[in-house]
Order: C-alpha cells, then structure tokens, then sequence
C-alpha cells in the first residue's frame, strides 16, 4: 500500500496497512528551534526554511527517516529562518504587527489595523490580495510534479480561518467585547474576512484542488478549560459563516476538510460535523474533555482524528523517552481502531523538546502502528 | 428600591453599561447609599457572572463586558465616597512574566481586583524579573500577582521569587500567581502564598492573602 492509498483508506474510517504519519503542515510541523536542535543531533547542516514565522519545513531527509506519509502545497513563498528572526517586529500583509521578546519563543500579535475600527470605517475597507501570482505558477509545476511523481497524500497547507484571522484584525480582547456589544460591527468584519477567505482559497484551489486529498483550514475556537466563546454566539455568528466558506471549498474540490481548533472543543464537534468538517486537529489532549478513548468513542464514526499522538505540552518537551513510549503507545491503542486516524502530535513539536524525545516518538509509532 | 438594585445586578451581570450608568443615577437619585449600590448592585451583578464563568458557564465576551460595565459603575460611585466609608482593601502589582505577551487573563485578573476594592497597578506584559522588583520596591504592594500562559515562560516566576529574597523584599510582598500551566503544587514548592486558576477565585485568594 503506498502512501496516498494509506491515507486515504483512513479518511474513509477504513484502516490501512498501518497508522499513517503526517509531518510537516504549518499546522503539524516542528517549530524552527527545536528543527535545529534535532538538526544538530542527526548531524545535518542544511539551512532552515520556514512556511511563516517559527514553523519550520523539514527537510526529504528527515520526512524519509520517519516515513512521512504525507507532502504539502504551500498557500505562500516560503522563507528562510535566519531572515525570518532578523525582522522583529514583523507586520504582515494585513497589517498585524508580530513581535517575538528576547526570552520567548514565539511570534505574538501586538498591534491590531481594526483595533480602533468602526462601522462606517469597516464600508470602506478592503482586504489584502495576499495571491502571489508567480508563486501559484510556480505551485501548479510543483503539484503537478508531485502527485504524477510520487505518490505521497497531498494537501493544501492551511493559511487562517475567519474567526482567528478577525481576532489578529480587531485584537482579540476588543473582539470578545464586540461580540457582545457590537454585533452589526463583527457581522460586518466577519462578512468582509469571509470574502477574502473565499476568493483567496479560490485561486489557491484553483491551481492544487485536482491534487489534494485534503484541506486545511483552522481558527482557535478553545483554550484549556473551555470553548472561547459560548456555543449559542459560535452558532449565531461564526458557524454560518464557517459553513458558507466549507461549502464553497468543497464546491472547489473533492478533497476532504480538515478543521484545527486548538483547545477543549468538545461540545463543537457535533457542529463542526455538522457543516462539512471531515478531519478534526489537533486533539488537544491536555485540554478539558478532549481525552482520546471518549472522543474516539463517541465521534469516532463521523470524524477523522489527526493529531492527539502525544501530548507536546508536557510529555513530548518535558518527559522522559520512556515516557513518550508510553503516551505514543496509549494515543495510538485509542485512536487507530476501524481507521479514521492519522498519528501526529498535537500541533507542532515545541521549541525546547528533546531531540532524543522525537526520535523517541518516531521509533514508538512504528512500534505500534501496524493493524 | 431592591429593584433598582436588581436591575442594576442584571445589567451589570448583562455587560449593559449604558443600563448600569443610568441605573447608577437612578439609585443615587432615590436616596440609596453608594455603598448598597456598590454591594448590593453592582458585586452582586458581578460575583453572578464570575460564578458562572468559574462554572464553564459564562465565557470571555460575557466576563469582559460585565466587568467593563462594572468599571463604569463604580467610577461613576468613587468620587461620592468619603475616605472613610470605602478604603482599598490593598494594593496589588501585577504583570505578564519575561517572554509572555499573553494579557487577557491578567487584564481580566485586574478588572475583577479593581471592581472589588483593590488598587491595582498593572506592568504589562513581558514584565522582567528585575521591573517586579522595581515595582515591589517602590509601589510596596501588598500583593505581586504574576500570570504565565506558557511552560517556557512559567520559569521566569522562581526567579522573580530568587531576586525579591536578593533584594530583601520576599517578606514585605505576599505573592499570587496564575495561567494555564500553573499550578497550585508549582505555587506552594516556591514558597508562594496564592494561587488562583480564573479571575473569580483571584480575588477570593486576594482577599485570603489579604487577612
């Protein structure tokens, strides 16, 4: 069974020869410093490339080494990680300022175009073109390339959803408040990052969608405890608008719909399958009600889970690789069952995770993965 | 007159801040003391709304906007109180640790401490080891908060802890801390005196650390 039959048979919740393994999304990747720790240990000396920020692409060799199933169509150019870390603070196309403190790890926004926004400044917005023609010529050889040359499972890597992408816009702690008391403001936000949502996926779709398998698509909908925001204004505000944007994706391709929500998303997933969500991620196993036996029991029919392969808030970084065993073993032996599973680990590998610890992780899931 | 207050605890509870100034004048203007409006009206709305939010019933938006609706309440009470009547319960320093810029649950940690009779003085976010000691020395809080979203960033609170010892100010300070990583076993093996997981349980720890 090659790579692409793997993956498919487990996106229609039949199980394959094995697990299939995905690394490598800007969404399931590893995060640059620790690509560079791992670099070290293998010996390699070959420059980092990021898709965005921190997250790192890793190079053939290391997808090779862990039989990496999967390979990506990226929606922008990508970079190189030591110009990236020169520009701090960082604006990006939308106008969202990014800026990294010495002692972080991470790009935070900071500044937000729409902070001060109002209703009628919102008539005359207009959103970024953020499609680089040149680029999506250069895509359509490369996925052509790919899907006729190999026969790896493709995907069309995620480039923000609407929910998250109004937050970095508005500054998360104004948009809270707007959804509360400004509701004619945040429908008319939401409505203006749909459009560019769907005509920027357009172009995208239009040069992978004959090559993908899969989309991805994500906004944080949960933290830790809890969803964000309360189900009744996810399902008056958001949802709508998430579904008109799925129904166009897949009025674009045949491909399936992957959705990452960090955090405890429990009581949504009935909501997200409900608009057209085949794939969810990242199974935040730490997270309040996203235990991986519950939620394979009770979504396991309706939903693929990609992710949930080991915890990367404390055992993946902090944990001995006895323990990694151990996580990667219990993650599996709950999720692989009747398919409708592809091990990654919850969101990207953390700056700071042992390079012992990956390797680790790796030589677990061959252990483990065979039906 | 309780329904003055009731429709002020609803709006309050509400995030309606429109409804809470006016309901404000109105109670004020049928003769009820500030302090009944403060208590009976505007906590009460809010201790509501925590209760549901510590609950998983009640979320940011909700939380934000009443206690933003709150502030506006009790700003329209201060300058009716006298010295007397409603002193600070106490003065708390607070800040987002070295490395964080995480803000939500601090800020959100300030509003309720402020609504609730402190004096708050808010650092920020990535607030260095040696601007808590600034602050500890020269504000002399009673209370240093700090909050840490991130496992990598949570380690910069020992030292905060190491550099007050240094600088002869651990005893002077009570500390509390918060965010999604920290825990009360963290707390208690440096030493430090509180530990809440939300806003809500913040400043009933406050008010603990405070006795």
């Amino acid at each position: 069974m090659n790579s692409r039959e793997r993956v498919t048979k487990a996106l229609n919740h039949q199980e394959p020869d094995k697990v299939p393994i995905d690394l490598g999304g800007f969404l399931t990747t590893i995060e640059a410093e620790a690509y560079e720790d791992l670099k070290k240990c293998l010996g390699m000396q070959k420059e980092t490339i990021v898709s965005a920020r921190t997250h790192a692409i890793p190079d053939e060799e290391i997808l090779e080494k862990f039989e990496v199933d999967t390979r990506y169509l990226r929606p922008f150019p990508v970079q190189k990680w030591e110009d990236v870390k020169k520009v701090n603070p960082v604006v990006d196309a939308w106008g969202v300022k990014f800026y990294k403190p010495e002692s972080s790890h991470y790009f935070d926004p900071v500044e937000y175009p729409l902070a001060e926004a109002t209703l009628d400044d919102l008539k005359n917005y207009r959103y970024p073109d953020l499609w680089n023609e040149e680029h999506g010529r250069e895509l359509a050889k490369a996925a052509e390339k790919l899907y006729k040359e190999t026969d790896y499972f493709l995907i069309a890597d995620d480039s923000n959803g609407i929910f998250e992408q109004t937050c970095f816009l508005r500054g998360m702690e104004n948009f809270m408040i707007d959804l509360v008391l400004n509701k004619d403001f945040v429908a008319r936000l939401l409505d203006t990052v749909l459009e560019q949502r769907k005509d920027f996926m357009g172009k995208f779709l239009d040069v992978v969608g004959p090559y993908v398998g899969m989309v991805m698509l994500s906004s944080d909908l949960g933290g830790q405890k809890g969803l964000l925001i309360s189900p009744a204004l996810y399902r008056e505000l958001i949802k709508p608008r998430q579904k008109e944007l799925f129904s166009f994706i897949k009025s674009k391709t045949d491909a399936k719909l992957f959705y990452h929500s960090c955090g405890a998303v429990r009581d949504l997933i009935d909501d997200l399958i409900e608009i057209g969500v085949d794939v969810l991620n990242p199974i935040q196993v730490s997270a309040k009600g996203m235990d991986t036996k519950e939620l394979k029991r009770d979504f396991g029919d309706r939903i693929v889970f990609w992710g949930g392969g080991v915890d990367t808030q404390r055992v993946l970084p902090f944990g001995t690789p006895e323990e990694v065993d151990a996580e990667v073993k219990k993650r599996i032996s709950d999720l692989k069952m009747g398919g409708g599973f592809v091990f990654t680990h919850v969101h990207e590998i953390q700056p700071e995770t042992p390079p012992e610890n990956i390797l680790a992780m790796y030589e677990a899931v061959n252990k483990y993965r065979n039906y | 007159m309780p329904d003055t207050l009731t429709t002020l605890a609803t709006a309050v509870h509400n995030g309606d801040a429109k409804l809470v100034e006016q309901t404000v004048d109105e109670a004020l203007n049928a003769g009820i003391a500030p302090k009944d409006i403060l208590d009976k009206g505007l906590i009460t709305g809010l201790q509501a709304l925590g209760q549901l939010f510590k609950d998983g019933q009640a979320y940011l938006p909700e939380i934000l906007t009443s206690a933003r609706a709150m502030k506006i309440g009790i700003d329209k009470l201060n300058p009716l109180f006298a010295a007397k009547d409603v002193s600070k319960k106490g003065t708390v320093v607070l800040g987002t640790v070295s490395g964080d810029l995480h803000d939500i649950g601090k800020n959100l940690v300030r509003m309720m401490l402020e609504c609730n009779g402190y004096e708050v003085r808010d650092l920020g976010e990535d607030v260095s080891v040696g601007a808590f000691v600034s602050a500890a020395r020269d504000v002399k809080p009673d209370i240093v908060g700090m909050s840490a979203l991130l496992t990598t960033t949570m380690t910069y609170i020992p030292e905060v802890v190491k550099s007050l010892k240094e600088a002869g100010l651990r005893s002077k300070v009570k500390l509390m801390v918060g965010g999604a990583p920290i825990t009360r076993k963290f707390a208690d093996e440096l030493g430090v005196e509180g530990y809440a997981d939300d806003c809500t349980s913040a400043v009933d720890e406050a008010d603990r650390l405070m006795t």
